[in-house]
C-alpha cells in the first residue's frame, strides 16, 4: 500500500485528469479482489477529491450483478446515491432505489447487504420508512416462503417498533409461525415477532431478549 | 492511585458488569472453554520464539516491512501466556530503538525503513510491555505524531499524507501512553473520528467509508481514550457487532464476508467497550478460536485448518483474553496491551 499513497500524493499534484488513471488503477485491483477494503477507500478518496462519478452508479450495478453479496458494491451504492453531484440525492434517487433493492432481496432473502440499505435509503425517517408499503410487503413476501428469515423478522420488528400497523395478512403469517410452536402466543405482535427471533437466531439470543425489553406494552 | 485514565477503568468496569452477576457464572464459562478443546499455550510459545529467531523463513520475508508490529503481535502473545521472560528484553528494545529516525521522531517497520505512524504505535506498545519508555524521547515522538494531524481533524500515516481513521486511533493511542494526549486538538480529532460515523452505527475509513470492524475497533478505541463515547449509538452499534457472529461461531468484520480469527480481537473490544459483549455468544466463539489452532506446531490462523502467521496468533490469544480464558492474562481493550502494563503506566506517575 505504500505505492497507493505515493500514487495519491502524485494524484493530488496532478490534479484532476488523475481520476481517470485512478479509477482505472482501483477498477483493475477491485476485478481481481472486489472487495479490497484498500482499493475501495482510495477508489472514495479519488471520487471526492478528484471526481469521476458520471459511471459511478453504472460501476455499482456491474458489480452487484457479478456478486450481490459484495458489501463493499452497496456501500459505494449508497455514497453514489447520497453525494453524486450529479444525482440530486438521497430524495430523488429514495423511489427507484428501493425497488432496486426489493428485487434484489427477493432473489436473495438471505443477504444482509441490501436489508441494511434499505434502511439507509431512509436515514433517519422512520415515518416515511413505515408508510412505504413495498418494504412491509417485502418482510411478508419473503417471511411468507420462509418464516425462519432472521432478517426479514428484525426488519419487520423495527417497522412494528416504528409503529408499523401489521395487516390482516401480516397477523396471520405471525400467527402461523407462532402455531408451530404451541407454547407461544403473544397478543403483541412485536413481542410474537421477538419471541420468534429468539429461537430462530440463538446465537444472538441475549440481544433479542433485550430488544423484547423495549417493547413498552 | 493518582490520575488513572477513566477510560481503562471504564473499559475495566464494563468488562466486569458485562461479564456475570455473579461469580459462579463466571467459572462455569471459564470452565466451558477450558474442557472445549485446550489453548495449546506452550506450542504457541514455541512458534513465536522460533519464528522471531527465524529471520530468512518466508513469513519473515512477508512481514519484513513490518516486522516492529510483528514484534509488538508475537511479544505481546507472550506477555499475555505469562512468558515475555523468554525473550531477551535488552535485545529487543536495542532492534526497536534501530527502527527509530531521530530527525522525524518516528519508527519505521524495520530497519532503515522510512517512519509511520504504523509502526510508531507499535514500537511503544512493546517498549511498554517491557516497561523501558524510558529510552524514548517522548517530546519528540509527540511532535512527529502533532505535525501529521490535519486542520480537519483527520491524521494522515506519514509524510505522504493518506488519511485513515486508523491513524487517528494510533496516534491517540501512542500520545496516551506517553502522556502526552493534550499536544494534539482532541476535540478536532473527534470531531473527524465522528465524521466517519454510518448509519449503520458503524465506522468506515473516512466520511462515507465501509463499515469495517478493523475501522470500528480504531474509532471506538480512540473514543473511549478520549473520554468521548457517548457519540456511540451503543445499543446500534451493538447489534451491527453481534450480527459478525456467523454460524460457525466465528466473527467475519463486515456483512457477508467469512469468520476471521482477527475479528475475535477487532470486534470483541469494540462491544467490551460499549458494554455489549453478552450479546454474542462467547462460548461458541472461544471455540472456534482454539479451531484455528496448529496444536502440533503452533500458532494460529485466521480459520480452521489454513497455515499459522503470528498476527492471527496474536489475535486469537487477545481474544481468548477477552473473553477471560484460564491461563491469560487480561488485556485492556482499548490499548491493546496486557491490563498489568496499562496500570502501570496509569496507575504510577511517569514523566
Amino acid at each position: 500500500f505504500p505505492l497507493r499513497h505515493h500514487k495519491r500524493w502524485l494524484a493530488e499534484k496532478i490534479g484532476p485528469d488523475a481520476a481517470n488513471s485512478e479509477h482505472d488503477f482501483t477498477r483493475k485491483i477491485l476485478a481481481m479482489d472486489a472487495k479490497n477494503y484498500h482499493a475501495w477507500s482510495h477508489r472514495q478518496w479519488v471520487l471526492q477529491a478528484l471526481g469521476g462519478w458520471e459511471s459511478e452508479l453504472q460501476y455499482c450495478n456491474q458489480l452487484l450483478e457479478e456478486d450481490v453479496f459484495n458489501n463493499s458494491a452497496w456501500n459505494q451504492r449508497y455514497l453514489v446515491v447520497t453525494r453524486s453531484p450529479i444525482l440530486g440525492g438521497l430524495a430523488a434517487m429514495r423511489d427507484s432505489e428501493v425497488d432496486y433493492t426489493v428485487e434484489a432481496i427477493m432473489v436473495n432473502p438471505q443477504n444482509e447487504s441490501p436489508w441494511r440499505y434499505l434502511r439507509g435509503l431512509y436515514k433517519d425517517d422512520n415515518n416515511l420508512l413505515v408508510a412505504d408499503n413495498r418494504i412491509s410487503d417485502a418482510c411478508l413476501k419473503v417471511l411468507n416462503k420462509d418464516w425462519t428469515c432472521v432478517f426479514a423478522l428484525s426488519f419487520l420488528l423495527d417497522l412494528l417498533r416504528m409503529g408499523l400497523q401489521p395487516s390482516d395478512e401480516l397477523k396471520g403469517t405471525i400467527e402461523a409461525m407462532e402455531n408451530s410452536d404451541p407454547e407461544t402466543g403473544h397478543a403483541d405482535i412485536a413481542v410474537a415477532v421477538c419471541s420468534i427471533l429468539q429461537k430462530c437466531d440463538p446465537l444472538r439470543i441475549n440481544y433479542w431478549s433485550w430488544y423484547q425489553t423495549t417493547l413498552s406494552s | 492511585p493518582d490520575s488513572p485514565d477513566p477510560n481503562t477503568l471504564a473499559a475495566e468496569k464494563s468488562t466486569a458488569v458485562v461479564d456475570g452477576a455473579s461469580l459462579t457464572k463466571r467459572s462455569e464459562e471459564e470452565e466451558a472453554m477450558g474442557e472445549q478443546g485446550e489453548l495449546a499455550a506452550e506450542k504457541h510459545v514455541r512458534y513465536i520464539v522460533t519464528a522471531e529467531k527465524k529471520k530468512d523463513s518466508f513469513e519473515s520475508l512477508v512481514m519484513e516491512h513490518l516486522r516492529a508490529s510483528g514484534a509488538y503481535w508475537g511479544l505481546t502473545t507472550l506477555d499475555l501466556l505469562h512468558k515475555l521472560h523468554a525473550v531477551d528484553a535488552a535485545e529487543v528494545v536495542d532492534w526497536i530503538m534501530s527502527c527509530y529516525h531521530p530527525e522525524s521522531g518516528g519508527f519505521g517497520g524495520n530497519v532503515g525503513h522510512d517512519p509511520h505512524v504504523l509502526y510508531t504505535l507499535s514500537a511503544v506498545q512493546v517498549l511498554c510491555l517491557f516497561d523501558r519508555l524510558d529510552v524514548l524521547d517522548a517530546d519528540k515522538i509527540a511532535d512527529y505524531i502533532t505535525g501529521l494531524q490535519n486542520e480537519d481533524g483527520s491524521f494522515s500515516g506519514d509524510i505522504w499524507g493518506e488519511v485513515d481513521t486508523r491513524f487517528s486511533y494510533i496516534s491517540i493511542c501512542t500520545l496516551s501512553l506517553l502522556h502526552r494526549l493534550h499536544k494534539i486538538n482532541v476535540e478536532k480529532a473527534v470531531e473527524y473520528i465522528v465524521s466517519c460515523k454510518n448509519l449503520d452505527g458503524g465506522f468506515g475509513a473516512m466520511p462515507g467509508g465501509e463499515s469495517h470492524a478493523g475501522q470500528i475497533f480504531c474509532c471506538v478505541g480512540a473514543l473511549a481514550i478520549t473520554g468521548s463515547l457517548h457519540h456511540i449509538d451503543r445499543d446500534l452499534l451493538g447489534w451491527w457487532l453481534c450480527e459478525r457472529q456467523c454460524r460457525d461461531g466465528g466473527l467475519n468484520g463486515r456483512p457477508e464476508k467469512l469468520a476471521d480469527v482477527c475479528y475475535s480481537w477487532w470486534v470483541l473490544s469494540s462491544l467490551i467497550i460499549i458494554d455489549r459483549v453478552h450479546w454474542i455468544d462467547k462460548e461458541k466463539l472461544a471455540k472456534f478460536i482454539l479451531n484455528c489452532q496448529d496444536k502440533e506446531n503452533g500458532g494460529i490462523s485466521d480459520r480452521p485448518d489454513n497455515a499459522v502467521d503470528i498476527y492471527h496468533t496474536y489475535f486469537g490469544v487477545a481474544g481468548l483474553s477477552l473473553m477471560e480464558y484460564p491461563g491469560v492474562k487480561p488485556i485492556d481493550p482499548a490499548y491493546a496491551l496486557p491490563l498489568d502494563v496499562v496500570n502501570r503506566i496509569f496507575l504510577t506517575k511517569q514523566q
